[in-house]
């Protein structure tokens, strides 16, 4: 044991102190920099935009000018539309001419040109002037619409009606959708897309890491079979010990990386919240039961797919031909990706469960399912139970795979002799 | 340069290997290989390629299992707490290229069970020994591949071995640091560590070696102490170097020129001391007067062309 503690801190040492390593984990560390200095620009050229509540008539220079003319008359007599004109960012310019206003739109100086018919109050109805035909998907804006509603429902039912009535007139509803239990109750996590978005980027977080982490162990032991270091290393140590030493380093050094990319990720939502007004809760984060699952499932996930490819480093030669027989693992790992759609529709479908069981699918699909709220605590315990056994398989096979071939130079076993192995033969 | 924990009985083999078997397919690579190594003894291990050299020091290692047969070393069996007293230099080198010399050697001298701190004093010894002070910050890699070499040496040594297997360990070296090895194998050998020589140089083994282990298609074909095996070999002989050729001396039965000398073949109870008396009887200048021991390599290509027959 104590061996494999030696292999274990030499290679998380050997692997972290690798120039390719340090970059790759400060790769994201660097972009969440890059990110918050966008959004702080972006905050700060959005601040300078603003108009402010006392702007002088003259419009600001980002302003968006709308013309109108209005043909309505009101139970006063007067035309309906004629305060109100600056609504945010947009300002509406009254024509007592349409062909003047015609003119402005055709000449750039009005963005847009509306026509309030006389039989408006009892038709609704608003003419739109364009200069060109409208594309298959603009429905005018939303901005520019929600300007219209604004400036249309404030002159209609200013002073008559509550500022709260008011605003339900311009937005009658904000839609929330709250998931229930199966009790009846409100769902634990109603702040779903956190879990779901987290889980989401903990998934490729995973396939990133676990794959580098492996890919270095396939390395390492390539290169010791190239150099014969693996023969120095074998008159020490057991394949055995050896092997789960390197699993262990390497794994560590896989959650280092794990640990430096979210605690980045973390810091970039506290700051971004800061800087974007936007209300961040460490207390919506995932839960303790989820988060814990989702290491199970780095770790044995990892073991599984760094045992295999330990397996293949160990009966290869060289790194070309350990590269390519890697595919065999690596694509059933990452095939769940393939299905992403409809995992995302339902985590809970029979393929997203089939997935789930199958140990060198689970890791990924699980970490999906779990961010979507579509993994039971029953699927999951199933699904680690049976990840672990694929794990000890795998080790235990690996294991009989190092002591056969750790030494072995020049072509790969043939395919008979190698399942004679594996079978203990 | 100390060889830890050796054998208190100088008597008894610190690595006793016997009936040693390993097949590979329907190949035999070690058929029925037995040998024995006392403390402060070098025993060469030659043969031709694919003799089984490497298989049978794998196995006397642990890291090939024998099919049959069995290695016993410091009178236990080879578990890993007594490889922890081995010392290795492959043929082929394994050093980590990207780690400094020093790590190198820390991490295989606490595979080896060395506590940390002591490695480090230790591997500080050896790259002043083998004067590789001056590169103990470089990377392997770094290394020109005499340095390397001495490198791989000390790795060999780090953990104070009582047991050492040097296969091939002078390959690469200029003739200084050869030197300088083989002062260092007499120091070990003088401080009681048993030592295995693997190699094709002969001359080498004549050198350093006390005994030689002679294997062809996995056999071992010659087993004993090297000046034995030459008197076995010289067929009775001798070699003078005179300035007149040995013509008409009783007992010698034929003669040839061979360099500076004549090798006499002499009658069977014909003493060499009668020959020589009767050489110095006649007026012979005599500068060197031998038994016409065949040198090693010699016997080597003789053993093995009767063997291959």
């Amino acid at each position: 044991m104590r061996k494999t503690w030696l292999v274990a801190r030499h290679e998380f040492s050997v692997t972290t102190g690798r120039l390719s390593y340090r970059a790759f984990v400060a790769l994201v560390p660097a972009l969440v920099i890059l990110g918050l200095a966008a959004a702080a620009i972006f905050q700060a050229v959005g601040a300078d935009d603003a108009p402010g509540d006392d702007a002088p008539s003259a419009a600001p220079a980002a302003e968006t000018l709308f013309g109108y003319v209005d043909r309505t008359i009101g139970a006063d007599g007067q035309p309906l539309f004629s305060r109100f004109w600056q609504q945010a960012d947009t300002r509406f310019t009254l024509y007592a001419d349409e062909q003047a206003a015609t003119r402005d739109l055709l000449a750039g100086r009005i963005e847009r040109l509306f026509i309030f018919p006389a039989d408006f109050l009892a038709t609704g109805r608003i003419v739109e002037m364009r200069e060109e035909r409208p594309g298959l998907f603009d429905s005018g804006g939303f901005g520019g619409n929600n300007a219209l509603r604004r400036f249309v429902a404030q002159n209609l039912f200013d002073g008559q009606v509550s500022a709260d009535l008011l605003d339900r007139a311009v937005t009658p509803y904000r839609l929330s959708v709250v998931e229930v239990s199966d009790s009846g109750a409100p769902a634990d996590d109603d702040d779903g897309i956190i879990d779901t978005l987290l889980f989401m980027a903990v998934g490729v977080l995973f396939i990133v890491s676990a794959f580098t982490a492996s890919g270095y162990l396939l390395q390492g032991l390539t290169e010791e079979k190239e150099n014969r270091m693996m023969e120095v290393l074998l008159s020490s140590i057991d394949p055995e010990h050896l092997m789960y030493g390197k699993l262990i380093g390497l794994g560590a050094a896989g959650l280092a990386q794990i640990a430096v990319w979210a605690a980045s990720l973390v810091a970039l939502a506290l700051a971004l919240g800061a800087i974007m007004d936007w209300p961040i809760d460490l207390a919506r984060l995932p839960s303790l039961g989820n988060a814990a699952a989702a290491l199970a499932y780095f770790v044995l996930g990892y073991a599984l797919i760094g045992a295999s490819l330990a397996a293949i480093g160990a009966i290869t030669t060289n790194q070309r031909q350990a590269s390519n027989i890697t595919a065999l693992v690596i694509v059933p790992a990452i095939a769940p990706m393939w299905f992403m759609f409809t995992l995302l529709e339902n985590p809970d479908s029979t393929l997203a469960r089939t997935l789930s069981f199958i140990p060198i699918t689970a890791p990924v699909t699980s970490l999906m399912r779990l961010g979507l709220g579509g993994m039971s605590g029953w699927d999951v315990a199933l699904s680690l139970a049976i990840l672990a056994a694929g794990v000890a398989a795998a080790i235990a096979l690996t294991a009989r795979v190092f002591r056969a071939y750790l030494l072995t130079y020049g072509q790969p076993p043939r395919l008979g002799h190698l399942l004679r192995t594996l079978r203990g033969g | 340069m100390t060889a830890r924990r050796p054998s208190p009985d100088l008597n008894s083999p610190i690595v006793e290997a016997s009936g040693l078997w390993k097949r590979f397919g329907d190949r035999a690579a070690v058929r029925d290989v037995s040998l024995a190594v006392r403390p402060g003894e070098i025993v060469g291990l030659v043969g031709p390629n694919g003799a089984g050299k490497t298989t049978t020091i794998r196995m006397l290692l642990g890291i090939v299992r024998p099919d049959a047969g069995g290695v016993s070393v410091f009178g236990g069996e080879l578990s890993l707490a007594a490889r922890e007293r081995i010392g290795y230099l492959p043929e082929e080198r394994g050093l980590y290229q990207g780690l400094r010399l020093l790590p190198n050697l820390c991490y295989l001298a606490e595979l080896r069970g060395m506590p940390r701190e002591r490695a480090l004093r230790r591997a500080d010894v050896l790259l002043a020994r083998l004067g590789l002070e001056p590169h103990r910050r470089k990377r392997v890699r770094e290394l020109s591949r005499g340095l390397g070499q001495l490198t791989q040496f000390a790795a060999a040594l780090v953990h104070e071995p009582a047991f050492i297997v040097l296969d091939e360990p002078f390959s690469g070296l200029d003739p200084v640091n050869a030197r300088l090895m083989k002062d260092v194998v007499a120091e070990l050998r003088a401080e009681g560590a048993a030592i295995i020589f693997s190699t094709h140089q002969m001359t080498d083994v004549e050198e350093i070696c006390d005994r030689v282990l002679m294997v062809n298609e996995g056999r071992v074909v010659l087993d004993g102490a090297l000046s034995e095996i030459k008197r076995a070999f010289s067929g009775g002989g001798v070699f003078v170097a005179a300035d007149q050729a040995p013509d008409a001396i009783d007992g010698v039965t034929d003669w040839r020129r061979d360099g500076a000398g004549y090798v006499l073949a002499l009658a069977d109870g014909c003493a060499p001391e009668a020959v020589l008396r009767a050489l110095l009887d006649r007026g012979a200048k005599i500068d060197r007067f031998e038994l016409a021991a065949p040198s090693l390599e010699e016997i080597f290509l003789r053993v093995v062309e009767q063997d291959d027959a």
